[in-house]
């Protein structure tokens, strides 16, 4: 068995069978690709209603997508470009929270059109039915909301996290829906006569104002007869149902790269373990048709973080959330024949009582055997570079940044933003510790002044001291592929380079020879640029 | 390196579906010119998105609110499972339930049957938010019908062999009205009317009650008389979640005078004593369970306690190794105590031993044998709710298996 597997960052999507792949050169002269191409009009998509127990027992007790992979290994991730990053496009978004200022990252998707109190709020729907109630209104300017509650228990779990979530999933590239946390009165509402009401049987029908005090009863009453709530302003476009985390659209010409393989759905795994959002499922997407210069296309969203840090939206999260699956036969066994005497670790875990935290926690967090609520396709292929892509964007994070995304929860208690703030750091370091060890973590590579500049993160973020690494270079063929071995040791770029056109790899290994990583160069118009990025681990 | 890049461009092309018209011959110079061919492949053999068949169903099921039909219902009627008397077999029936959404009034019938020709047919109406949740006020009306219950003599020695079976119909009205002074804190007054009736069982496998036991046993199987009762309770609920409480206690006592309306020989006093604590631990993974019940019955001067309406002992809800109703007299006492884990989200297991004891007087307690019961069972729930559980009990007696839509304690 091959022990040392090779994991190529250098190929964006698709085409092989269209190009002859003999004349395939390993880097086209757009690489690397930083935006996606504009995408091809979408006929009308039809709406499609993802079932959740299906999605449930689907995910449990099969695993969808994994007739793809290449003799049983995980190929590698998908939709990045030759430096292993995902271009900007209706998946993703790249934004660096080291470029971030703090009102940047406290503005997220956009923090200027919460519900305007220059009028009331018209109340267009609801329903009573579900875990959750929730009203959809319409503000004075026409603007259109879900207003989404705290369990009656757990004032400012839910709203908080929420609004939190959108900040962070925000600044780590992914297109959210803009979250605000309103207070109003019950005088703000007042229910369209056209208003449907689904009841509490799942019954749909015409919407009274007693349908409004009848979900507000259920909701934890402020002050003053003040309610918060978490009012998420609708998505532009038009809503075509969630995305699954396996296979493609078939109905979509621009998703051409299986979902199970998409780098930023991978490495979603990644910033779902920070944020502990164990319930990263297909019903918590959504799909619009944007239409922008009269072109139709598909934008795909993550929504609803009610139920990330410790929240389950209506209640404290689950001790056993993120520790182990709803339903795992290991462990399902394990406690049914010791009859209960094995503990795992999780129940031992500690958490404070402060309002609005739930069940959040760092000590007994391992980011590698973190678990959402069930399997998900796409976090099961999560490789050491898609993990090492996202760990990274989670270390770009400042303590300070952490701090003022969590404040953004509004939580009356201030021992609440100390509490999970703190959590989060932990978290975010254990992150780094585990996924900068999986690869060799060098990133930030740039030719300038003659030589090969990069960071050593695991350095950087002191997880290891300084270290000696070894770099050997060679000249790339970029038509055929093929190097051959080029003279020099040192990080000086190589001669070799000084002529346009010409490739070059630089081969880096530290202490582990197994890990290492080889960084492609052209010389392109006289300027010597990074233009692929290769890890081995 | 090319091998394992060509790997995976091949990959996504085929997972896309289109690989077998491509034009192989196509000469691409850039990445986005190679990303914008897949596209336009692709392009070429769009198909709307089509859920396979077991989700088609599924969906098809939550379109046309299948599960709600059954669960909560439309139009308010729904499918009822189990609520009979235990060792009535499987039970269900409509049950058409409907409440404001803010659960100011309740109405609720029922008509329930099992495969063994028990049936129960009630309604009621509730009241349960009055005064901003201060006051509740509850009616309640049921008839019965039990065509073979079992019975076998009275006291904590009754024979097994001395199982004999007999008919309960009746027919009664509730009424309870209480108020929440304090948080947990439930108090109030029941008013009641029954019209039992008893007759010959119609279990042929055994002896039918009234040609074993005679009055002095089966006081009350010759002629039944309606009754009146009143009385009051009071209640003390900490349990985190009653449909599967973790932890708290809930801690209740009632006190109710029956009196023989027709023929003022079978008037009696009843205490009912209940206390329920929940120990977790291990962030509630772990629960321990302790439940003790007594009932005290106090017939007037010279009259009885019909058998029928005695304490039992035996059955899925107190004493699990023993058959139902196993044990009769005028008093009882029982104490359960369970060791519950969790073996997945949706399934707890248990372990519990059951200690009880039916007596004839008050100073008899700890007279007699003490019965004893311990076995295990499987607790099913949604969102921590225990909707279905199979326990088995063993006892000297044997072994018992119980499938219940609902919670011991």
């Amino acid at each position: 068995m091959v022990q040392v597997r090779q994991r190529v960052l250098a190929a964006v999507v698709g085409l092989a069978l269209l190009v002859p792949l003999a004349a395939a050169p390993r880097f086209f002269p757009d690489d690397p690709l930083w935006n996606e191409p504009a995408p091809l009009p979408v006929p009308p998509p039809r709406k499609r209603s993802i079932n959740e127990y299906y999605d449930f027992f689907q995910n449990t007790f099969f695993t969808p997508g994994k007739e793809l992979r290449k003799r049983g290994a995980v190929p590698p991730a998908g939709a990045v470009n030759t430096l292993g990053e995902v271009p900007d496009g209706p998946w993703y978004w790249n934004r660096d929270p080291r470029a971030m200022s703090i009102d940047d990252l406290v503005r997220g998707p956009g923090n200027s059109n919460p519900p305007s109190i220059d009028g009331p709020w018209t109340v267009i729907s609801g329903k009573s039915e579900g875990i959750t109630p929730g009203l959809m209104i319409s503000d004075a300017r026409g603007t259109k909301y879900l207003l989404k509650f705290d369990p009656k228990q757990y004032p400012e779990l839910a709203s908080a996290a929420d609004v939190i979530g959108s900040k962070f999933f925000y600044a780590l590239g992914y297109h959210v829906p803009e979250n605000y946390i309103v207070r109003f009165t019950r005088a703000q509402l007042k229910v369209s006569k056209e208003a449907r009401f689904t009841d509490h049987r799942g019954k749909e029908r015409g919407m009274r104002e007693g349908d409004v005090d009848d979900v507000l009863m259920k909701v934890p009453e402020e002050p003053k007869g003040q309610y918060r709530a978490l009012a998420s302003m609708i998505l532009a476009g038009e809503p075509i149902g969630a995305f699954r985390f396996h296979g493609v659209r078939s109905d979509d010409p621009n998703d051409v790269v299986p979902h199970e393989h998409r780098r930023d759905l991978r490495g979603l795994s990644v910033f779902a373990a920070w944020l502990n959002h164990t319930d990263s499922k297909a019903l918590n997407t959504l799909d619009t048709v944007i239409e922008e210069k009269g072109l139709r296309y598909i934008r795909h969203h993550l929504i609803d973080f009610g139920a990330i840090l410790g929240s389950d939206s209506f209640t404290a999260k689950s001790p056993r959330a993120g520790f182990v699956y709803l339903f795992e036969w290991k462990a399902a066994a394990a406690q049914f024949f010791s009859l209960g005497l094995y503990t795992p670790e999780w129940m031992h875990a500690d958490y404070p009582r402060i309002r609005g935290v739930g069940h959040l926690e760092s000590e007994i967090f391992d980011p590698e055997a973190w678990r959402s609520n069930y399997p998900n396709p796409a976090f099961r292929n999560c490789l050491p570079d898609d993990a090492f892509w996202a760990a990274r964007k989670v270390m770009a994070f400042s303590d300070e940044q952490i701090r003022a995304v969590v404040a953004t929860g509004q939580y009356s208690d201030p021992a609440a933003v100390d509490y999970i703030t703190r959590q989060l750091i932990v978290r975010r370091d254990k992150i780094g510790r585990t996924f900068f060890s999986r690869v060799l973590p060098l990133d930030s590579f740039v030719a300038r002044n003659g030589r090969l500049e990069f960071e050593d993160l695991a350095v950087k973020y002191n997880f290891t001291a300084a270290r000696k690494l070894q770099v050997r270079w060679s000249r790339l063929e970029n038509g055929s592929g093929r190097t051959t071995p080029a003279p020099g040791d040192t990080f000086a770029l190589p001669a070799l380079l000084r002529s346009p056109g010409q490739y070059a790899a630089a081969e880096i290994r530290g202490d582990d020879p197994s890990l290492t990583t080889t960084v492609y160069l052209r010389n392109q118009g006289g300027r010597v640029q990074v233009v692929g990025i290769e890890r081995r681990w | 390196m090319g091998k394992v890049g060509c790997a995976v461009l091949m990959l996504c092309a085929s997972a896309a579906g289109y690989a077998e018209d491509a034009d192989r011959s196509m000469i691409v110079n850039s990445r986005a010119a190679q990303i914008e061919a897949q596209r336009e492949e692709k392009a070429r053999l769009l198909q709307p998105e089509r859920p396979d068949s077991i989700e088609n169903f599924l969906n098809f099921m939550k379109q046309r609110r299948v599960v709600e039909r059954i669960t909560a219902g439309v139009a308010g009627f729904r499918v009822r499972l189990g609520g009979l008397i235990t060792g009535s077999g499987f039970a269900l029936g409509p049950e058409y339930y409907r409440r404001t959404a803010s659960e100011s009034v309740v109405f609720r019938t029922s008509a329930r049957g099992s495969f063994k020709k028990y049936y129960l047919l009630d309604a009621g109406v509730a009241f349960p938010r009055l005064a901003r949740d201060r006051v509740f006020v509850d009616f309640y009306a049921r008839r019965r019908h039990y065509p073979h219950l079992e019975y076998y003599g009275p006291g904590p020695d009754s024979r097994e062999t001395g199982r004999t079976t007999y008919r309960f119909d009746d027919l009664s009205f509730d009424a309870r009205a209480g108020v929440r002074p304090l948080e947990h804190l439930s108090l109030g007054v029941i008013g009641s009317y029954a019209l039992p009736n008893v007759g010959p069982g119609t279990d042929e496998r055994f002896a039918v009650t009234e040609n074993v036991y005679g009055e002095d046993q089966a006081p009350g199987i010759r002629r039944q008389s309606d009754y009146l009762a009143t009385g009051g309770f009071v209640q003390y609920d900490t349990r985190d979640n009653p449909g599967g409480p973790r932890r708290g206690g809930n801690y209740f006592a009632q006190y109710m005078l029956w009196s023989d309306r027709e023929f003022h020989i079978g008037s009696f006093n009843r205490l009912e004593l209940e206390a329920e604590r929940y120990i977790p631990f291990l962030h509630d993974r772990r629960v321990i369970a302790l439940r003790a019940r007594t009932v005290f019955t106090d017939p007037r001067s010279g009259q009885f306690v019909p058998f029928y309406m005695q304490p039992t002992l035996g059955g899925s809800e107190d004493m699990r190794g023993y058959r139902p109703f196993r044990f009769h007299d005028n008093n009882s006492l029982v104490m359960n105590a369970e060791y519950r884990w969790e073996v997945f989200s949706g399934l707890d297991m248990a372990l519990f031993a059951d200690a009880g004891q039916v007596f004839h007087k008050t100073r008899d307690i700890g007279k007699g044998t003490l019965r004893k019961s311990f076995g295990f069972g499987f607790r099913f729930n949604v969102r921590n709710d225990v909707f279905f559980r199979i326990d088995t009990g063993f006892s000297r007696e044997g072994a018992q298996i119980w499938f219940k839509f609902d919670n011991v304690f």
